[in-house]
């Protein structure tokens, strides 16, 4: 394999996160260390304000961190850092454009420029994907809140961005259409060789398409374990959930998960 | 362009503003309806009959008639035209002589307008009420768009200066009207300036209540995605302001009118507002009154247009 492989991509040394309002200071993260691997696809679950959010928008150059270094392809990250594409936990549609400009808009950038033709057929193409087929004239307002988590996802795929930060993209969908979702995801990712973190309360998510999975234990967050998943890929996104493997995995994610979800919910 | 003869006398007038009279006139003159300003959105009432003979509410003809009458478009318009009618001739012929002078008569006014028809200076005043309220406003909101954008996306310099626009934004603009007819003259440029003055304050604050109410998600969300500043500036930050631009400049408009008269009321050498006041500072009543009414049917017209366009606008999303 190509020797860049094993380099991290993505390396987090000593980052810490406090948030300092007005009148008190919140501890969001504690010091941690993770590496990212090229082409890695890592999940991070944990309790609800452990700092998951945190460290997406930390990786995407939105926040610096109160210690530690954040780095990418070797390179801290001082600014925005625009190799990544980042769909956010809440989504940032542009409530004026339609559900088809919406997606199309990165392709209309500059540094993209991408001739009008094909940014339609990558448009409709991202629609189909997505199971947006009949609302590409709809504005946010008019969609759902799962429609609106697809668009945010086809926005995203779109342009293909080397690096996907996702924010738990398929909170808002139904079992069914979950499992639609992820069995694309994972196509996509996998042929395009993309890098992902992935934020998911759904440890069952996490364990069917990430080759690692990070528990974070409750506020102030820090890594409590990490997980590799070594089931042979392409995996069976609908059927992967009934083998032995991943019951044994799940059943232990989920005791330590629980562990810390309980102490977030005592605090 | 401001040859045309008002039937009554001379015209044009120095800067010293040599014609006006009004201040020191001797009888108790009908006050001029000055003191628009502060209201700005509002119209005056129909300037037309003075508050004279105590109107006798028709009350003997509308007994006559079943109330539900009045609920129906035509009875409604009937009842209006009815009472146009009854105030009008009172106006006509109820003043004696002595009221006569100040308060003209409907005959008279309506034969004045004519007049005014006929040699083109309706129009030229009319022309130059409008055009100068349009470039004013045109100068002001394309200024106060612009600088509303430039200190939303430059907090730091907006901080430093934010002292002066509080301060200038506070101030009634009308104070400066003398200011700009020293500077400008009384003519068409001092009208302009005033106008323009007002709508840039108003459109200026608008734009950047918008600009500071764009959600900043959206715009870190497509810089993310590799958008030049201008880009965001572009595709994020103007359409999320828009709808703050058009609600400052719809506010504008009003203002714009406002100010355009009173700053014609102050020292000017056209326009129905210099109608108004020359013809009252010459004590003519009728050519007072004539120039109220074209201002009422005015006001009552860009009412209506703005009406139009708000309710166009509030259709398409
Ligand atoms: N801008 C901010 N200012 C102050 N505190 C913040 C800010 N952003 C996050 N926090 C705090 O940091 C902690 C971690 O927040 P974060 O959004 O990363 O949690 P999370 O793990 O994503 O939670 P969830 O699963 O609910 O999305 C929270 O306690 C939150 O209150
Ligand atoms: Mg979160």
């Amino acid at each position: 394999m190509p020797r860049g492989d094993l380099a991290p991509k993505i390396s987090l040394a000593g980052v810490g996160k406090t948030f300092v309002t007005r009148d008190r200071e919140v501890e969001a993260l504690q010091p941690i260390d993770l590496a990212i691997l090229d082409h890695e696809f890592v999940a991070l679950v944990g309790p609800s304000g452990c700092g998951k959010s945190t460290i997406l928008n930390l990786i995407a150059g939105l926040l610096q961190p109160s210690g530690g270094v954040v780095s990418y392809d070797g390179m801290a990250v001082s600014e925005l850092n625009r190799q990544v594409g980042y769909m956010t936990q809440k989504d940032t549609l542009l409530p004026w454009r339609t559900a088809a400009d919406n997606i199309r808009i990165a392709l209309e950038l500059k540094c993209r420029a991408v001739p009008r033709a094909e940014a339609a057929a990558r448009v409709a193409q991202m629609i189909d994907l997505v199971g947006l087929t009949g609302f590409e004239r709809h504005y946010p307002a008019e969609l759902s809140g799962g429609m609106r988590k697809r668009v945010a996802l086809a926005r995203t795929l779109i342009y293909e961005p080397e690096t996907l930060l996702m924010d738990e993209p398929f909170g808002a969908l139904d079992a069914q259409l979950k499992l639609l979702m992820l069995d694309q995801l994972q196509e996509l990712t996998r042929q395009r060789r993309m890098t992902v973190v992935f934020v998911t309360h759904d440890l069952g998510e996490a364990i069917t398409l990430a080759d690692r999975v990070v528990v974070f234990s409750a506020r102030p967050g820090r890594i409590r374990t990490v997980r590799s998943v070594d089931l042979p890929r392409p995996r069976d996104v609908f059927r992967i959930r009934f083998t032995e493997d991943f019951s044994h995995l799940h059943e232990a994610l989920w005791d330590e998960l629980q562990d810390e979800v309980a102490r977030g919910t005592d605090v | 362009m401001s040859e045309a003869n008002y039937s009554a006398s001379p015209r044009g007038r120095g800067l010293g503003g040599g014609g006006r009279g009004s201040a020191g006139g001797p009888a108790p003159q009908p006050p001029p309806p000055r003191g628009r300003g502060g209201g700005g959105g509002r119209l005056a009432p129909p300037a037309a009959p003075p508050p004279q003979p105590p109107p006798a509410r028709g009350g003997g003809v509308f007994i006559l008639v079943p109330a539900e009458f009045f609920a129906t478009r035509v009875g409604r318009t009937l009842a209006r035209l009815v009472l146009a009618l009854i105030l009008l001739a009172m106006w006509e012929y109820l003043p004696g002589a002595d009221l006569r002078f100040w308060m003209s008569g409907p005959v008279e006014i309506v034969a004045r307008l004519w007049s005014w028809l006929l040699d083109g200076s309706l129009w030229e005043n009319v022309g130059a009420t409008l055009s100068a309220m349009a470039l004013g406003y045109a100068i002001g909101t394309a200024t106060g768009i612009a600088l509303g954008l430039l200190f939303g996306l430059m907090p730091r310099l907006y901080r430093v200066l934010s002292p002066y626009i509080t301060a200038l934004y506070a101030m009634p603009k009308i104070a400066l009207a003398p200011l700009f007819v020293i500077v400008f003259g009384i003519g068409i440029q001092s009208k302009v300036a005033l106008v323009a003055i007002t709508v840039f304050f108003l459109v200026l604050n608008s734009t950047l209540d918008g600009v500071r109410n764009v959600d900043r998600d959206l715009t870190r969300a497509l810089a993310l995605m590799g958008a030049t500043r201008l880009e965001v500036i572009g595709k994020v930050l103007v359409p999320a302001t828009l709808p703050w631009i058009f609600t400052g400049m719809r506010i504008a408009v009003r203002y714009a009118f406002t100010n355009t008269l009173l700053a014609e009321l102050i020292a000017s050498n056209s326009g129905i507002g210099f109608m108004i006041e020359y013809y009252s500072g010459v004590f003519d009543s009728t050519g007072t009154y004539a120039a109220i009414l074209v201002l009422v049917i005015m006001s009552v017209g860009l009412t209506e247009v703005l009406t139009q366009i708000e309710a166009r606008m509030s259709h398409g999303r």
